[in-house]
């Protein structure tokens, strides 16, 4: 009762054909083993999921297929990457397809097609977002108009260590300047930095003396709007996947109160588990419920703001209260758990922390209450029911 | 301020799709209402309580006020869609759907009639509904009996042609405004929990009946205790047969039908207009901590309308509404509470001596559209906020139904 309960509520609002691709997804992700073998797999870190990175490019297609058709890609609509990063986040898997997946993003953005090695999953491409003033670029007027030369570098890069190339956002002549870069040969030494998320470690890249291609720049404006764009995207790709981990770990909260007895009770018998239980239950509707309703909503960043607060947040307070409802075992690499935590702690940092996106919610709010005159009755357009 | 009574010359059609039928709401809101109209929570006093009366009758007249009900009671035989779109339409316009004591009286008992009452009930009592003739409010919770509604000890016996009724009901929404009320109390001694209850159709206007208001938190009357000393009604005023209370009254809590998921995001979406004017006001819009507890209520109401909108689509379709409706009201409830909270920290210690006009009318749960930004109605909401997370089934009773009816956890010590 319990399973199919929560699995109603799981594939609610999703239409055949992405169903369709649910299924697919699901049926792969289940060929990976055992619990102890997730563990093994994303605590080993990017080197052991190369094989599944491969296998969802490649075999499964599922990185080319929300690349346009004249890109070498199938097409499909955001939502389905969507839905595929989704049931990724539900078995903490996905740790290499979720930030190339953004850098080709990123490249699409741009008008720019992803090379088919990337899309083939046989080389990896990684977004490196300097911000403002990390990186600059060295004036080297003999390069042309194509090339740049870069200094300086950019902390944070996930799978920095392991990328083939990489898309840098960094400060340009004109505003922001996309450019892609092959990464550095000798980083691996003087980068390493232990990362809390295992599956996807973060490594400072120097860029120093490196020529990149520049894909955009802000004469008039692209760059800045196709790095808007990204991040918009890579909130929603987070927010999806954090959905998926927070169900999952409803359910493992779920099935363990059912079976674990105390008192000669299950567990999940007593309120307070069985509270506890409710509440991860409403965060996790509301989670869902905010991805879903809003997958068509990438133009507007107040709202794939909130997306990706909200259900990563909502994963970060689901695995927690896993890790509470599981007691000691919670605590140990005997379950996946704790996979699960740090892979949502992660994802509180990436493309923008929790913070920064609440800072900017406001800004938006207030910016637009500052405008309005008079009533602040809305008169807005219902078309659903 | 006054309203447009008169019928329309335009009735609304009596069968319509959502969108067409959205089209004449609408453009009933734009006939009846002034156009410097800012929401029925800007209007205090005496001119809110005549708004409120001629706004009701404009309901009646124009056949909008119990959509759903077959035309012969006059309803309009509409879907539940159409009753979402009223709802919808009238949140954003800022009007209410009727009177207070219209939940008790359209949507629990006349429904419930509709339902399981005889045809003589169903002539007798609905049409009286609507004109305002017949006034209700629900008898239900005790002092003994509040969650646990299976412990209620309100008892009535049958003495000739008549019920006589002796006990205390507690809790009674406008049971002042009233003049029925209808009871669930035991009517076979011998049975317990509940077996052996019965739904009976009360009228108030009698010496056995006694109620008495109480102040809320805020000082104003809402809830009543309504005391049952020998109180009579005929043998035939009950609902289904004797000793079926219990489904009667479960099949009455039942009728909810999805608007709150529609309106409530409009009106709390308003509530976090009003709160980002205020923080402005106060100077705050620079303040790191009120920044991120404002964005923190907005996200909220992205994910209420989320769930609404989701929940909505799949309730419309037929599937019942069941234990996700506890977690919607489990989720506003506590943002409520959290919102009101907030506006009191940007407002600090003027919340202690509050000035301007105060909440005007039920705001039941949310805030009127046109509620003013003084710090009366926020101190008020903040108050009112507190009730939330009690009534129609409090939080922890909405956790339990989560864990056991949506979990599918197993039952355990009460």
């Amino acid at each position: 009762m319990t399973a199919a309960a929560l699995a109603r509520l799981v594939d609610n609002g999703l239409d055949q054909d992405e169903m369709d691709v649910v299924d697919v997804v699901r049926d792969m992700l289940a060929t990976t083993g055992p619990p102890h073998e997730l563990v093994a797999r994303f605590t080993a870190g990017p080197s052991s999921d190369r094989a599944a990175h491969r296998r969802l490019c490649g075999d499964m297609e599922l990185l080319a297929m929300g690349v346009p058709e004249q890109m070498g890609g199938h097409g499909a609509p955001l939502r389905l990457s969507l839905m595929v990063l989704r049931e990724l986040g539900r078995s903490a898997a996905g740790g290499t397809f979720l930030p190339v997946w953004v850098a080709v993003q990123a490249l699409v953005e741009a008008g720019v097609s992803p090379p088919e090695e990337v899309l083939a999953g046989d080389r990896l491409l990684v977004l490196a977002d300097a911000g403002v003033g990390d990186v600059s670029v060295v004036p080297r007027p003999d390069l042309g108009a194509d090339k740049v030369e870069l200094t300086g570098a950019v902390r944070h890069v996930v799978l920095g260590a392991h990328t083939d190339d990489l898309v840098v956002a960094v400060p340009g002549p004109h505003g922001v300047l996309l450019a892609l870069v092959p990464a550095p040969a000798d980083r691996d030494e003087q980068s390493f930095t232990e990362s809390v998320d295992q599956s996807r470690p973060v490594h400072t890249v120097d860029l120093a003396g490196v020529v990149a291609t520049v894909i955009a720049d802000d004469s008039e404006g692209i760059a800045s709007r196709v790095r808007a764009s990204t991040h918009r995207r890579y909130s929603m790709a987070l927010a999806a996947e954090q959905v998926g981990a927070a169900e999952a770990a409803l359910q493992m909260m779920v099935e363990h109160a059912g079976v674990r007895h105390q008192f000669g009770q299950p567990i999940g018998s007593f309120q307070a588990i069985k509270h506890l239980c409710a509440d991860a239950a409403v965060k996790v509707e509301a989670a869902r419920s905010t991805l879903l309703a809003n997958t068509d909503a990438v133009e507007d960043a107040s709202v794939t703001a909130t997306m990706k607060n909200v259900c990563v947040e909502a994963a970060v307070s689901l695995t927690q209260a896993l890790v509470q409802v599981l007691g000691g075992t919670g605590y140990t690499w005997e379950h996946p758990a704790h996979c699960y935590l740090k892979r949502a702690l992660g994802a509180r940092f990436l493309g923008g922390s929790t913070r920064h996106h609440r800072d900017a919610i406001a800004e938006a709010l207030l910016t637009r209450t500052r405008s309005a005159t008079g009533a602040l009755v809305q008169d807005k357009e219902f078309r659903t029911w | 301020m006054s309203v447009t009574t008169e019928p329309s010359p335009h009735a609304v059609s009596t069968v319509a799709d959502g969108e067409h039928f959205r089209g004449e709401v609408r453009e009933f809101i734009r006939r009846s209402l002034p156009d410097s109209w800012h929401g029925v929570g800007s209007l205090a006093g005496p001119e809110h309580r005549e708004f409120l009366a001629g706004w009701r009758r404009s309901l009646h007249s124009n056949g909008l006020l119990a959509v759903t009900w077959p035309v012969e009671y006059g309803g309009r035989g509409l879907s539940v869609r159409e009753q979402v779109v009223l709802a919808e339409e009238f949140a954003l316009a800022g009007v209410p759907v009727g009177s207070e004591n219209d939940n008790a009286g359209i949507q629990m008992i006349g429904t419930t009639l509709l339902a399981l009452g005889t045809p003589e009930q169903r002539a007798h009592y609905l049409p009286k509904i609507l004109t305002g003739e017949h006034v209700w409010c629900q008898g239900f919770s005790e002092p003994g009996a509040g969650s646990d509604l299976a412990g209620v000890s309100t008892r009535a016996r049958l003495d000739g042609a008549e019920w006589v009724i002796d006990g205390q009901k507690t809790w009674t929404s406008y049971g002042h405004l009233a003049t029925h009320v209808f009871v669930l109390c035991r009517t076979q001694p011998a049975e317990s929990r509940h077996r052996g209850l019965s739904l009976l159709l009360v009228p108030i206007d009698q010496p056995g009946v006694q109620v008495r208001p109480m102040a809320t938190l805020t000082g104003e009357t809402e809830f009543n205790d309504v005391f049952f000393d020998e109180a009579r009604c005929p043998a035939d005023a009950i609902v289904g047969s004797d000793g079926q209370g219990w489904s009667a009254a479960m099949l009455l809590l039942g009728f909810e039908r999805g608007e709150a998921a529609a309106t409530l995001p409009i009106k709390f979406g308003r509530d976090v207009e009003r709160l980002a004017r205020l923080v402005l006001d106060r100077g705050l819009d620079e303040d790191s901590s009120i920044r991120q507890r404002l964005a923190k209520a907005a996200e909220g109401v992205t994910q209420m309308e989320s769930m609404g909108r989701q929940a909505l689509e799949r309730w419309l379709a037929g599937d019942a509404i069941g234990a996700e409706s506890s977690i919607h009201k489990l989720f506003w409830s506590e943002w409520l509470q959290e919102t009101t909270a907030l506006a009191l920290d940007v407002l600090e210690e003027d919340s202690l001596a509050p000035t301007g006009l105060a909440l005007q009318g039920m705001a039941f749960p949310a805030a009127e559209a046109g509620t003013p930004n003084s710090t009366a109605a926020w101190v008020d909401y903040y108050l009112r906020a507190r009730a939330a997370t009690i009534y129609a089934g409090s939080s922890e009773i909405q956790r339990t139904v989560i864990g056991e009816r949506l979990l599918g956890l197993p039952r355990g010590p009460r």
